[in-house]
């Protein structure tokens, strides 16, 4: 097992084939599985987007966010009001939720963007407590309050309704593998290994030329953007959002999807999405004591697998000058 | 030999909360020479230093490099300008690969931005190339060119010192500030380091050493700027200052005593 593992992450050819294999079976998954774990499914690609919008703030830059609930709301609150009081149909509204909760983050987050380690963590905590109030509130008559907003459409194309657990399925995972792939290309570029200098020497990284605080709000207001993104889905998946959905302890799972998986990782946070969201499902009984076991997981992790369980490989590059190896 | 002038300090007066670090100091450096900051520890070369590249700003005076002021600027934007450093205690990224570290010095020689990244334009292609061609050049030169798919964290000191040395030039800088490169090296790997610094103005580079070790500057140094409790107490070139009496009381005597 050990050496087929080995022997895919050598051969880009063979990863190709696992990734397409993967692919296949995502596509074929809701014609053989029963509504209800398609429906689980959906709610696995959600956490998985989730968790790759917070994966870019908190794995590749190491900012910790325990706020991110708060952009998830902000994305979900965005879409249900343009919906419910302009019309606006739900599909239109990804792009435009998203960039609400960019602009949303970049305003609350360029005040604290210089604060480190467990002193951004306290303020984005508050961050998210506040929204999660405010939204409670009901400012100016527009979140309906603690009973939140009901009645948002489903998104259409064209004709088409989507409204089944397979279609909704497949709504997510389309937008889910798109973020991915485009998140990975990121990863191996300029922007991505700037990202990474400033997670691991802010110092050294300001030092080597990176706008550090350029950088860590670009992270922010991208993370943020696909947060956005994930609460569109779940108010057209909902029809209704209220403020109880954004909690703090929803921060917290997605914070723990990105810990478990592998910080800065994409198929760690898939693979954490996985631990977090099948997890309940898989052991009803347990369901008193779900928070107890995800903190022994996570303690667990961190002792005996520090980097996550799928951590990321640094990449290998193929050399420009071409030389051989030692021989320089 | 040029005689234009690359950096100049100014007055410069840094405190910390009534400690006064770093006392009305002047200096002058010239181009593609190498110039050396000595002094016993605490007498301010590193806060200096700190000034120089940005860090700290200091309460009165001015930097001035290649004419312009550049007193308080943050030290991405003065990296892009063409200042160069690295750390007294070493600060490499533990784990990214060697390629990766070097490859942070051109970040700054770069354009692209997320779209570019995320749809691999043309553009971005032939930067992304340069980019690992400068980094794969300065790891030849250093000869850690073996270890370039290596992550940083598992080499020896010696071969980090040296890594954190290319990443500074592959910031293709014309002036690099050096803060004690030769702490905790061995004598031979000492000598591998300071033979290579002694190269660069050929390559167009001016250097600032920074060190409290007298022995390890006076063969490469044109001149040598002493400090002690902030102040300049002498400036010359390496047979002057060796000569200097005040020199050998701040600071040979000193050593002498403890040895």
């Amino acid at each position: 097992m050990r050496e087929i593992i080995a022997g895919l992450r050598n051969d880009p050819r063979a990863r190709r084939i696992a990734v397409g294999i993967a692919l296949a079976l995502m596509v074929a998954f809701p014609f053989f599985a029963s509504a209800y774990w398609v429906d689980v499914a959906f709610y696995l690609g959600l956490y998985t987007l989730l968790g790759l919008s917070l994966n870019v703030i908190l794995g590749e830059v190491g900012l910790f966010n325990l706020g991110h609930a708060a952009f998830w709301a902000f994305g979900a609150y965005t879409t249900a009001i343009l919906n419910t009081r302009f019309d606006i149909p739900t599909l239109a509204l990804i792009p435009i939720s998203a960039l609400a909760t960019a602009g949303f983050a970049w305003l609350v987050t360029s005040p604290i963007i210089h604060l480190r380690g467990d002193y951004l963590c306290i303020v984005t905590i508050a961050l998210g407590e506040i929204v999660r109030l405010a939204l409670n509130n009901d400012p100016g008559g527009i979140t309906g309050g603690p009973n939140g907003i009901f009645g948002i459409d489903r998104p259409r194309i064209g004709g088409l309704v989507i409204n089944t657990p397979t279609e909704f399925y497949f709504l997510v995972w389309i937008i889910v593998v798109i973020c991915a792939w485009a998140l990975l290309r990121l990863q191996n570029s300029r922007i991505g290994r700037a990202w990474n200098y400033i997670r691991e020497d802010e110092l050294a990284a300001e030092c080597m030329g990176v706008d550090v605080r350029a950088f860590k709000l670009l992270a922010f207001t991208l993370g943020a953007a696909l947060a956005g993104v994930a609460g569109n889905l779940y108010a057209a998946k909902m029809m209704v959002v209220s403020p109880e959905s954004f909690t703090f302890m929803e921060s917290c799972l997605v914070f723990m999807i990105v810990l478990l998986g592998g910080m800065g990782s994409v198929p760690g946070t898939l693979l954490g999405a996985l631990v977090v969201s099948l997890f309940p499902e898989l052991f009803r009984p347990l369901a008193r004591y779900r928070m107890l076991i995800f903190g022994i997981a996570l303690v667990a992790v961190m002792y005996f697998k520090p980097a996550g369980m799928w951590p990321r490989r640094r990449a290998t590059f193929r050399s420009v000058i071409g030389r051989e190896a030692g021989k320089a | 030999m040029n005689d234009a002038a690359i950096l100049e300090v100014k007055g410069v007066t840094k405190r910390f909360k009534g400690l006064v670090a770093v006392n009305k100091f002047d200096m002058l450096i010239r181009e593609r020479t190498i110039h050396s900051l000595i002094g016993p520890n605490g007498a301010g070369k590193t806060t200096l230093f700190n000034v120089i590249s940005g860090i700290y700003r200091p309460e009165e005076g001015k930097v001035i490099f290649l004419g312009e002021d550049i007193t308080g600027r943050k030290p991405h934007v003065l990296v892009a300008k063409g200042i160069a450093r690295t750390f007294q205690n070493l600060r490499i990224f533990p784990n990214l690969t060697c390629l990766e570290n070097v490859m942070s010095g051109q970040h700054c020689r770069g354009r692209c931005g997320t779209w570019s990244s995320i749809f691999r334009t043309p553009r971005q292609r032939a930067e992304e190339r340069r980019i690992q061609e400068v980094a794969e050049r300065w790891l030849e030169r250093t000869g850690l060119w073996e270890f370039r798919n290596e992550l940083a964290k598992n080499l020896p000191f010696g071969l980090r010192k040296m890594l954190e040395l290319a990443r500074a030039l592959a910031t293709e800088p014309k002036l690099l500030l050096l803060d004690e490169p030769t702490t905790g090296l061995n004598d031979k790997e000492k000598e591998d380091i300071m033979e290579f610094i002694g190269g660069l103005p050929e390559m167009g580079i001016t250097v600032l050493l920074v060190e409290h070790n007298m022995n390890v500057v006076m063969g490469i140094s044109e001149r040598i700027t002493v400090m002690d409790m902030g102040e300049k107490i002498a400036e010359g070139t390496p047979e002057e200052i060796y000569n200097d009496p005040r020199v050998i009381e701040a600071y040979l005597g000193r050593e002498e005593a403890v040895a």
